[in-house]
C-alpha cells in the first residue's frame, strides 16, 4: 500500500504480494494429482447416463415387445362362430357335402366312402 | 496433448467430453488461485484444501453449466468459495487462536526472525479479523487481479459492495502492512 490509496482502482501490488506470502500455498502438483485421482471415483454425467441407458434401452424393448404383442391381437381376426352351412374345412369333400343346403344324393355319399 | 496452448474454453469442452487430462490443465492452472481463495474463507490450510478439491470436483460434475463465452476463473472461483462457505458452516470450523504479535516474539531464534514472525502474524491477524467477504473480496482484487465486475460475479454480490469491502479491507490492513514492509525494508 506504498503510494496506493484504499481509493485506487488498481491492484496494489505490495499488497497482493504480502497476501500472497500469508497465503501461501506449497505443492500444487500434489494437489492437482489429488483432484485428478478424486474426478476417477467421480461417474461422470455420461456413464451415469449410460447406466440409466441400458436397463432404459431394455425396459423399452420390453415395452414395444408387449405393444406389438397386443396390437397383433387386436389385429388379427377373431374365429367366427360357423355357420350351420359353413364348410369346417375347405378342400374336404366330406364337408363340402355336409355345407351343402341341398341333401346329398346317397349314391354320392357312399361312393365317397368306397373310395376312402 | 500440451494443455498449456489451448484455451480454456476449448479445454473445458474436452473435459466435459470426459478428457481427463485437459481437466488436469485446468486444475493446474487455478489450483493456486483456488486454494488461496478457499484458504481467505476458511483458516485451517487442510480443510482449504479439500474445499478446494471438492469445488474443482463439482465443477468437473457440471462444466456443462459453463458459459465458453466467459473466463472460465470467475466460474470456477464462485463454486469453490461456495464450497469453502459450504464447509465452514457445516463443520463451525475450530476457531484457531490468532497468533499475536506477542505470542510470536516468544518464539525461539534469533531476535530478527522473531520479529520478523511477529509482523508478518499481526498482518495474517489483521486479514483474518476482516469479514469473511472483505477478505475474500481484497485477495481477488488485490492478489489474484480480477476486476470488481469479476468479483461481484464471482461473490454474487453488487460492484458497489465489492468496491467498498475493497476499500474497507484496505483500510484495515494499511497499518501492519506499512509495519511489516516497513520491518522487510530494513532487512540487509
Amino acid at each position: 500500500m506504498t503510494g496506493h490509496s484504499p481509493f485506487d482502482h488498481a491492484p496494489d501490488p505490495a499488497l497482493g504480494e504480502a497476501l500472497r506470502e500469508v497465503l501461501g500455498v506449497d505443492d500444487d502438483a500434489a494437489f492437482v494429482r489429488a483432484v485428478l485421482e478424486r474426478t476417477h471415483a467421480v461417474e461422470p454425467w455420461w456413464e451415469i447416463l449410460g447406466d440409466w441407458a441400458r436397463p432404459g434401452v431394455a425396459a423399452a424393448l420390453l415395452v414395444v415387445a408387449a405393444g406389438a404383442f397386443l396390437l397383433g391381437r387386436l389385429v388379427t381376426p377373431a374365429p367366427t362362430v360357423l355357420g350351420a352351412g359353413e364348410p369346417v374345412q375347405a378342400g374336404f369333400e366330406v364337408t363340402a357335402l355336409l355345407a351343402d343346403a341341398a341333401v346329398p344324393d346317397i349314391e354320392v355319399l357312399l361312393g365317397e366312402g368306397l373310395t376312402r | 496433448m500440451r494443455t498449456d496452448r489451448v484455451t480454456e474454453a476449448e479445454l473445458a469442452a474436452l473435459a466435459h467430453a470426459g478428457d481427463r487430462e485437459a481437466f488436469g490443465g485446468l486444475v493446474t492452472r487455478y489450483a493456486a488461485q483456488a486454494r488461496r481463495v478457499a484458504r481467505t474463507i476458511l483458516d485451517d490450510a487442510d480443510d482449504a484444501d479439500d474445499a478446494a478439491q471438492d469445488g474443482f470436483l463439482a465443477a468437473w460434475r457440471h462444466l456443462g453449466r459453463y458459459d465458453p463465452a466467459r473466463p472460465f476463473g470467475p466460474w470456477l472461483l464462485r463454486i469453490v468459495a461456495n464450497a469453502a462457505a459450504d464447509r465452514r458452516r457445516r463443520r463451525r470450523v475450530r476457531q484457531t487462536e490468532e497468533l499475536s504479535p506477542v505470542s510470536a516474539s516468544a518464539d525461539t531464534g534469533p531476535a530478527a526472525e522473531a520479529d520478523r514472525r511477529a509482523l508478518r502474524a499481526a498482518f495474517a491477524g489483521a486479514l483474518r479479523q476482516l469479514p469473511e467477504r472483505q477478505r475474500t473480496a481484497i485477495v481477488l482484487f488485490d492478489l489474484e487481479g480480477y476486476s470488481h465486475a469479476e468479483i461481484a460475479d464471482i461473490l454474487g454480490i453488487p460492484e458497489g459492495t465489492v468496491r467498498s469491502d475493497v476499500f474497507h479491507a484496505r483500510r484495515a490492513l494499511r497499518g501492519p502492512m506499512a509495519a511489516w514492509r516497513g520491518w522487510k525494508e530494513r532487512e540487509p
